[in-house]
């Protein structure tokens, strides 16, 4: 293990014994709870946001227990900051951190992909041919981008021919910042938009568009210029209350607004995109391009059993979770965390902070013979960047209702003290989800 | 955006300053034991080092409200509303108050009050 992982139990233990001295400390949630004995193996697949939570809260919370956590990669990327770097607010390395930095102590780290889930057999398998028998499953993969189903398109053009997509990684955003650099001092035609498909953060592609109107606007090229929103659907937002508020704001910033077109082609030589229609394949120049992939759960997922086998959610390869414990509809022992699962809402960062903690509750609570009590409500929140120095904060749940975390900042306002949140709090209130700590 | 409790804002605090965290603690505890013998040293916060205290917090708090939308990137169009004037005014205040107790602990403290 790393010496930061030791120094931070360090840190922990100190932050305990601080907490329990202060009068009147509240105890967030699973965090000083009382821990369980038990010789629980856990497997859980992914280290991304969702992966190391559970492994910090489950290594807190069980004593004895067996957790492995398997992931191909040992870098681990601070996502919510990505629109920051493709906007050339923040270099590539503000988003880059290590896995190994916060794997707990206790847990044993298996660098290598899962190939194969089986959840009859109660074991996965992974790409290097190891098994991992298990008496729980955390799933929290992840999804996957589909660049190359959009024809004509593959990673590597990610900064080329003005296109820019920073759902590709450090690199991929900071190239794409290069893409956006160029449009803001030429100008020209910009199209922006979203997949058909489910994604993480349905937020950032409005708020890439906010970003580039700024900078034209700044750099006085933007009457030479077009915004072009091209929306999957008929609406800018999955929730009512939000959609109609960005209305207004594309209204006010005179974006051009082209409901139900899908990206399905791209012409990079002669920066032409296609577009899917109700009328028919439409084609459209661009100077710039926001491409955002189609994104699916991982070829491993869905190929298995824990995949949805009916309904919306089951064309992409979800998993079948239920939407207020996050415990697998068919396999008991299997819980479900962040972007890989089949559940109405909550693709984003904060969404794995609740989600976390209600998982992890019903898996102790099934160790325990107690059974769990809380619920996943569907929280998912968006500070929807509107301009470079303001945001609004908009929090919702699975009934659309807005769900304001701060009471005296309105959800639809658009505020600097937003901005600042995004820009000082959330990466630290981020490392501190994944240590267990928040 | 759940929960901050104490212990929350806490591991925040540490995770956004990172390994100098104890230092600061530290420091931190040091201004405030000086402060105090400044107090008893000056007996209150009254003489020179009280005056030159508050002159040089008000310019630090007038400097800090002045840069505050700077130093996140911002400008002052990008304030709307009581909102962001409050925190603005805060960023001033804490700026002010900041400097004030730290230059009237060094000054206070090594020196006898006036009679």
């Amino acid at each position: 293990m790393s010496d930061r992982s030791r120094f931070t139990l360090d840190r922990r233990q100190m932050l305990a014994a601080l907490a329990a001295a202060s009068a009147g400390a509240v105890a967030p949630s699973g965090v000083r709870a009382q821990s369980v004995a038990t010789k629980a193996r856990i497997v859980i697949a992914g280290a991304g946001a969702a992966g190391l939570t559970m492994a910090s809260r489950l290594a807190q919370r069980l004593d004895g227990a067996e957790i492995v956590i398997v992931d191909p990669r040992i870098d681990h990327v601070y996502q919510p900051g990505l629109t920051l770097v493709g906007a050339g607010l923040k270099p590539a390395t503000y988003v880059m951190l290590r896995t190994g930095d916060f794997v707990p102590r206790s847990v044993r780290f298996v660098q290598e992909s899962v190939a194969e889930f089986d959840p009859v057999g109660n074991k996965v398998v992974t790409d290097k041919g190891t098994q991992l028998p298990y008496d729980f499953l955390v799933v929290a993969t992840g999804l996957v981008l589909d660049y190359t189903a959009i024809e004509g398109m593959e990673f590597g053009l990610i900064g080329r021919e003005g296109i820019a997509s920073v759902y590709g990684g450090p690199q991929a955003a900071e190239a794409s910042w290069r893409a956006l650099d160029v449009f803001r001092q030429r100008g020209g035609v910009g199209l922006f938009g979203r997949p058909q498909t489910e994604m993480k953060c349905a937020g950032a592609p409005l708020k890439q568009t906010f970003l580039a109107d700024d900078y034209l606007r700044r750099s006085g090229k933007r009457a030479a210029s077009e915004i072009i929103y091209n929306a999957q659907n008929d609406t800018l937002f999955s929730v009512p209350l939000v959609d109609a508020k960005v209305r207004e704001l594309f209204a006010r910033q005179e974006f051009k607004i082209n409901f139900s077109h899908v990206l399905t082609r791209i012409d990079p030589a002669r920066h032409i995109a296609t577009y899917a229609t109700a009328k028919g394949p439409v084609e459209l120049k661009w100077d710039f391009l926001n491409l955002i992939p189609p994104m699916r759960a991982p070829l491993a997922v869905r190929n298995s059993a824990l995949r949805w086998q009916s309904g919306p959610l089951s064309a992409d390869g979800w998993i079948d979770v239920d939407r207020t414990t996050l415990r697998h509809q068919r396999f008991a022992n299997v819980f479900g965390v962040g972007d890989i699962n089949g559940v109405p809402k909550g693709k984003t960062a904060a969404s794995v902070k609740w989600q976390a903690p209600v998982a992890a509750d019903h898996l102790v609570g099934t160790i325990t013979g107690k059974g769990g009590t809380e619920r996943y409500n569907g929280y998912t929140s968006c500070p929807l960047i509107t301009k470079i120095g303001q945001a609004m904060l908009v929090e919702f749940d699975y009934e659309n209702r807005l769900t304001p975390s701060f009471p005296f900042i309105g959800p639809l306002e658009e505020h600097w003290l937003v901005w600042v949140i995004k820009e000082t709090m959330l990466k630290p209130n981020y490392t501190a989800m994944l240590r267990g700590l928040a | 955006m759940k929960d901050f409790t104490p212990s929350v804002l806490f591991a925040i605090a540490q995770e956004t300053v990172g390994a100098v965290f104890w230092i600061l603690v530290a420091l931190a505890i040091a201004v405030a034991v000086g402060f105090v013998v400044a107090l008893i040293r000056q007996r209150g916060f009254r003489g020179p080092a009280a005056r030159i205290a508050v002159w040089s917090g008000v310019i630090a708090g007038v400097i800090a409200a002045a840069t505050a939308p700077m130093a996140t990137q911002a400008g002052f169009a990008n304030l709307n509303g009581m909102l962001d004037w409050i925190l603005l005014a805060v960023a001033g205040l804490a700026a002010m108050v900041a400097l004030a107790v730290v230059v009237f602990a060094l000054l206070g403290a090594t020196r006898s009050a006036a009679v």
